[in-house]
């Protein structure tokens, strides 16, 4: 309905223009000519020009064509066919031609007349219609003498007088309106067409645009925080069933995602109750070797469990940001691992002041130096910053990954190596959660290759906020 | 057995009553289990016990408000299992007035340790109101949140401590301008992560220095005793229950 309406409103625009248009420029006048004034101007006008010089001929025929309100040129060369029209056809301009032809025999070789209507180079012939049929020969005939009664020539002709030499003297009526005349109407008209057009489409757009902006700001709201985003299409009748399909499908995804959270925390709650009452259990085994393989069997599951329950659940993501101190926080995840006898080491600054969620910032950091552990045997953590940025470097000295499966490494559930084997560990999230938690903070992680060539360099970096007082 | 400590154990799955029950009992204490509140609180009408291990999440009443209702009912300290490892919970739970509290799975002898660690404290002073401790220390501008494990630095930023230096920087809030031996902080330090002990002191110290000291090699705080022993200089300003984080 609307676009209807819009495109109405445009066509109807640019038909008032054109009216107005129509209206407000003045007319075009016809000139009409007498016989007798016009055999005597062009008579004199070329005799004058043929015995002109050369050189001085087309600045002379300019001159005689502003006296006498015509347009005169002196061609060379015959420009255009040479096509006269039959004399019956032409009654009265044919005894002008006549005249002149018979008036200056000796002078002239030979006069046309041409009926030609167009701007000078887009001409085209005019015929014409008698009525009735035969007026041609009631007209008197011959040419136009002196005593005869004068006639009317209207515009438009051409009238070309050849000379002896060969070139021409070409004789039309004078252009009422000067070019700039003729095409500013047609200009305006245009113009306003096309400002009109844009104004209208330009303001419909917008408007139908914006509530379509706010949908597509909703929809990915939505997906950044999954909380739901009422639309608000005020303003859009036509699209009210895309707001409603809008908000019954963030309502299903929701429910979707409480669904698919639930299970999870049921399942959480389940798996972890088995394990509590196998652990007490496993205290009454006697056998030392076997118990503590039990029992490291079991840290394992509860391991996976808690890498599984944290990628899918939403709490690292809900967490707000805070003020903490990196550097301290990379200190004690070296120190707490370093006490249970693994080779970490941590170099940088004690203090650095970052923005961000403190126990999912934790978490991403304790993946990757538990990564370097797992697969390289030991773990080198370098803190420092620049230009407004911390750079946080975990360097192992283990098989390292490849660059073309780094993104692969990142992918969830994914290990790199394949057989998913129980002895390294994990089920394929570290990377993946460590990505997640650290893009969420404005960071980036990325893998490559330590200066020593061989392991893998793990590099983060983190906004530093802009006052930083460390 | 007129001193052996009696234990309730409140869960609802069978499984973990019998083979807690079951561990407990072999570590010398006497225990009793109920499956739920209701249940819980007839056991509480008919015998004295000496400390409940309470589950979270058990059907009909939800365990933080049970916890709720037995720090307003009386003094029997409480140590909560948690499922979920949400922080929420914890806190809450902390909050409402339990003394420990342990996530499942947990690691059995840790949960025996904490449990002999709040019957230690509590056994000399039963009352509700004495046996809190605070919820929160502030010395210097720095706040430590007991409830949260928090430390903050004046400007309000986290500083992450080790489980090891904050049970040290605990230990050291709760006994400002005492002098401290070595034995005495192992004694005083142990008991909530096993690990404790397996670093001195003197390099839980040194890292302590490295985390709140303005200058690590001139320590303001904790100052190093020449008779073997450590003081913490700061003035302390111990907070009430329910002070934010």
């Amino acid at each position: 309905m609307r676009i209807a309406a819009m495109m109405l409103v445009a066509v109807l625009a640019v038909e008032s223009l054109n009216a107005a248009a129509l209206v407000f420029i003045p007319p075009r006048l016809m000139r009409v000519y007498g016989g007798h004034w016009l055999v005597e101007t062009m008579e004199k006008a070329a005799l004058a020009i043929f015995q002109a010089d050369a050189k001085r001929r087309e600045a002379l025929a300019t001159g005689l064509s502003a006296e006498n309100h015509l347009q005169i040129h002196w061609l060379r060369v015959q420009q255009h066919p040479d096509e006269t029209a039959p004399a019956f056809k032409r009654p009265f301009p044919e005894r002008v031609r006549q005249a002149i032809e018979s008036d200056l025999k000796g002078t002239v070789s030979r006069v046309t007349f041409r009926s030609l209507i167009g701007p000078r180079g887009n001409q085209f012939h005019v015929d014409l219609l008698f009525q009735p049929p035969d007026l041609p020969s009631r007209l008197a005939k011959g040419p136009l003498k002196p005593e005869d009664e004068d006639i009317a020539i209207p515009a438009p002709f051409e009238f070309g007088i050849q000379g002896a030499d060969g070139s021409w003297v070409i004789v039309e009526p004078e252009d009422m309106l000067s070019y700039r005349a003729r095409v500013l109407p047609w200009f305006i008209t245009l113009l306003g067409a096309a400002v009109a057009v844009s104004l209208v489409s330009t303001f419909a757009a917008r408007q139908w645009l914006r509530p379509l902006d706010r949908l597509a700001g909703a929809a990915r709201e939505f997906g950044r925080t999954r909380r739901a985003v009422p639309v608000n299409t005020a303003g859009l009748s036509e699209f009210k069933v895309i707001e409603q399909a809008m908000n019954e499908m963030q309502d299903r995804i929701k429910r979707f995602l409480d669904e698919r959270t639930h299970m999870l925390a049921a399942m959480s709650h389940d798996l972890r109750t088995g394990l509590t009452g196998l652990r007490l259990d496993a205290e009454d085994v006697c056998d030392g070797e076997a118990k503590e393989r039990l029992v490291a069997g079991m840290e394992e599951m509860e391991r996976m469990i808690s890498a599984t329950l944290d990628f899918a659940g939403d709490e690292l993501k809900s967490e707000p940001a805070q003020a903490i101190d990196l550097a301290a926080l990379l200190i004690s995840l070296c120190d707490t691992l370093a006490d249970r006898n693994y080779p970490v080491s941590y170099s940088g600054p004690d203090h650095l002041s970052a923005q961000c969620q403190p126990i999912a910032i934790k978490r991403a950091f304790a993946n990757l130096i538990d990564n370097a552990i797992k697969y390289g045997g030991w773990a080198c953590v370098s803190l420092s910053h620049s230009g407004g940025k911390a750079a946080i470097f975990i360097t192992d000295g283990g098989p390292g990954i490849p660059a073309e499966k780094a993104e692969l490494a990142f992918q969830a559930f994914r290990r790199l190596e394949n057989s998913r084997s129980r002895e390294t560990g994990g089920v394929g999230l570290g990377l993946t959660i460590a990505r997640d938690i650290i893009r969420s903070n404005a960071g980036e992680i990325a893998l490559g290759q330590p200066p020593q060539e061989k392991g893998l360099e793990v590099k983060v970096t983190l906004p530093l906020p802009v006052a930083n007082g460390s | 057995m007129p001193n052996t400590p009696h234990i309730l154990i409140a869960d609802d799955d069978r499984q973990i009553r019998t083979s807690l029950a079951r561990f407990l009992e072999g570590n010398g204490f006497r225990v009793s289990a109920v499956a739920d509140g209701v249940a819980m609180f007839q056991a509480m009408e008919n015998s004295r016990f000496d400390l409940i291990v309470l589950d979270i999440m058990m059907p009909g009443e939800n365990g933080l408000s049970l916890c709720r209702r037995l720090r307003a009912a009386g003094k029997v300290p409480v140590v909560l299992l948690t499922a979920l490892s949400t922080h929420t919970d914890r806190i809450v739970g902390l909050e409402l007035g339990a003394d420990d509290y342990i996530c499942k799975p947990f690691d059995p002898r840790e949960l025996l340790a904490r449990i002999r660690a709040v019957l230690r404290r509590t056994g000399d002073t039963p009352a509700p109101e004495e046996r809190a401790r605070p919820a929160s220390y502030e010395f210097e501008g720095w706040r430590l949140d007991v409830l949260r494990r928090t430390l903050r630095n004046p400007e309000g930023t986290l500083v992450e401590l080790t489980a090891g230096e904050f049970d040290l920087l605990l230990t050291f809030a709760g006994h400002p301008q005492h002098v401290l031996t070595r034995d005495q902080l192992l004694d005083m330090t142990r008991g909530r992560e096993a690990n404790v002990f397996d670093r001195s002191i003197d390099v839980q110290v040194s890292r302590l220095r490295r985390k709140i000291e303005a200058d690590p090699q001139a320590p303001v705080f904790i100052k190093t005793v020449r008779s073997g022993g450590y003081v913490f200089c700061a003035g302390v300003v111990a907070g009430s229950q329910g002070a934010p984080g």
